[in-house]
């Protein structure tokens, strides 16, 4: 079945992980039939957004599989304002991605609204890393603020082992029509996708695997073993990504 | 395709902190649904709530079916010191014991577990410990790894993966078992820095997907051989006498 991932990542990590390179990354795609992905940088994230979002830029070109988002960084607003003229309006950067862990502020602090409202204007969609009940909260602050702009939930709301921050994300999503759930974690508890899709519909889920730290095996298989009508598979798969990012 | 596989990772019971079915009768569907052979499992109620009454239900369920192998759970903050109680578990039929310091909220440097171990010192039963967060591999190997039974770390992932291959170089009696492996090429980095033969698989089902973890392991870019020893050789040859 063919899949559009909406999560993926380019650059280094600080962990045993190497497949950095891009035919490491077409091969794991492959191997698990991702025909595009959707990439930001591990660089920019955890580091130096300029410097990280330019190195992707390049990497871009590599392939017509890959697809980026421009990584922002609401301690600096007036160089991620800069980053969104820079590459937003760019085909193959399809939205922008937030990461409050590694900036320490909030997806609903103000500079963050102000880098969102700049998205919103330019019709593209928002990936926000969301882990734990605080972080859900945050992003249905987003999606409520800017009801036509697409917020897509990264991890579904996450939490591992004893957390259950995904329950939270799907009870936020259900009020809130332009708010996506995307799949990805480490720890993945079952049924985690049959109760989203009862409780939101399969068309605001989102196929993402969070490579190159992650395995699509996780996730692929998560879906393939998900209790759901296989129309529902291949929406989270492929369909509803090519539909709001208009692949 | 692997031939067989046995999977060192799995549990049935209640979970109060969630819902989620965790029946054996969910358990008993995937092992039918994924071909599994053996699963070695155990009840919650060992975990949660007392571990006499948990592992006499692991006991009195894995007689009622052949693909069951029964894992004891010893829950230190009840566990007085006694190192008989180690070999009685032994003695009836349990293949391995298992610690769930995420679980029950002990920390790894706590007195029981060093009198566990001496216990299963002398069984030779294997170990299998859930990991907390960075250094609850180091502390556990530093604690127990001395001992010569098989230390099983339950629960590594990228974050730790550094971690468990260190002390795995360094301590021959130490593996991982598979559910958390989940960067792309964790089985590949494990294979060509520790070997084939220190890693068990293990899925963490019915709490988490089962096919995750079957992926990662069946597609890797490793020998067949390797994931032959993966998916059941290694466990087959730690557990002894679990053949059908």
């Amino acid at each position: 079945m063919k899949i559009i991932d909406v999560h993926a990542h380019y650059g280094e990590w600080f962990f045993p992980i190497y497949l950095s390179k891009e035919q490491h990354i077409i091969g794991l795609m492959d191997r698990y039939g991702i025909e595009k992905a959707v990439f930001s940088s591990s660089l920019a994230i955890v580091y130096n957004m300029i410097e990280g979002n330019a190195q992707l830029d390049g990497f871009l070109s590599k392939s017509p599989r890959f697809y980026g988002y421009v990584v922002l960084n609401p301690n600096y607003v007036d160089l991620s304002m800069q980053q969104i003229e820079r590459y937003l309006g760019a085909q193959k950067f399809l939205g922008v991605k937030i990461h409050p862990d590694y900036s320490r502020k909030s997806v609903s602090c103000h500079e963050s609204i102000e880098l969102l409202e700049k998205a919103r204007k330019l019709k593209k969609v928002a990936l926000l890393h969301t882990w734990g009940d605080e972080q859900v909260r945050a992003t249905s602050t987003v999606a409520d603020t800017f009801p036509d702009l697409t917020v897509i939930m990264g991890h579904m709301g996450g939490n591992g082992r004893e957390g259950v921050g995904w329950k939270a994300g799907i009870e936020a999503a259900k009020a809130r029509p332009n708010l996506y759930l995307e799949v990805c974690g480490s720890t993945l508890h079952k049924d985690r996708i049959k109760e989203a899709v009862e409780a939101v519909g399969d068309d605001r889920i989102l196929y993402g695997s969070d490579m190159t730290l992650l395995n699509p095996s996780i996730t692929v298989g998560m879906i393939e073993e998900a209790n759901i009508p296989q129309s529902s598979k291949e929406n989270i798969f492929h369909r509803n990504a090519e539909r709001i990012l208009r692949l | 395709m692997p031939s067989r596989i046995v999977d060192m990772n799995t549990y049935f019971g209640a979970y109060p902190r969630m819902k989620i079915d965790l029946s054996l009768e969910t358990l008993e569907r995937l092992i039918e649904q994924n071909g599994v052979a053996k699963v070695v499992t155990l009840s919650l109620k060992g975990v949660l709530y007392d571990h006499v009454e948990g592992n006499a239900e692991t006991l009195r369920k894995c007689s009622e079916s052949g693909n069951l192998i029964p894992a004891a759970t010893l829950d230190p903050r009840k566990y007085t010191g006694d190192a008989t109680d180690v070999h009685t578990l032994a003695s009836q039929g349990f293949k391995m014991l298992r610690l769930f310091p995420d679980l029950q909220g002990w920390p790894l440097r706590f007195a029981p577990v060093r009198s566990i171990a001496r216990g299963l010192h002398k069984t030779h039963m294997p170990l299998m410990v859930n990991m907390l967060t960075y250094g609850s591999a180091t502390e556990i190997v530093d604690l127990v790894g001395k001992h010569s039974f098989p230390l099983i770390l339950s629960g590594i992932g990228y974050w730790v993966l550094s971690e468990a291959i260190v002390l795995m170089k360094n301590t021959k009696n130490v593996f991982v078992e598979t559910s958390h492996l989940d960067s792309p090429d964790a089985v590949e980095t494990l294979v060509s820095e520790v070997g084939a033969d220190r890693i068990l698989f293990g899925s963490n089902a019915p709490m988490t997907y089962f096919r995750g973890p079957y992926l990662s392991v069946a597609n890797a870019d490793i020998s067949d051989h390797a994931k032959e020893m993966i998916f059941h050789l290694n466990a087959e040859k730690m557990l002894g006498g679990v053949n059908d």
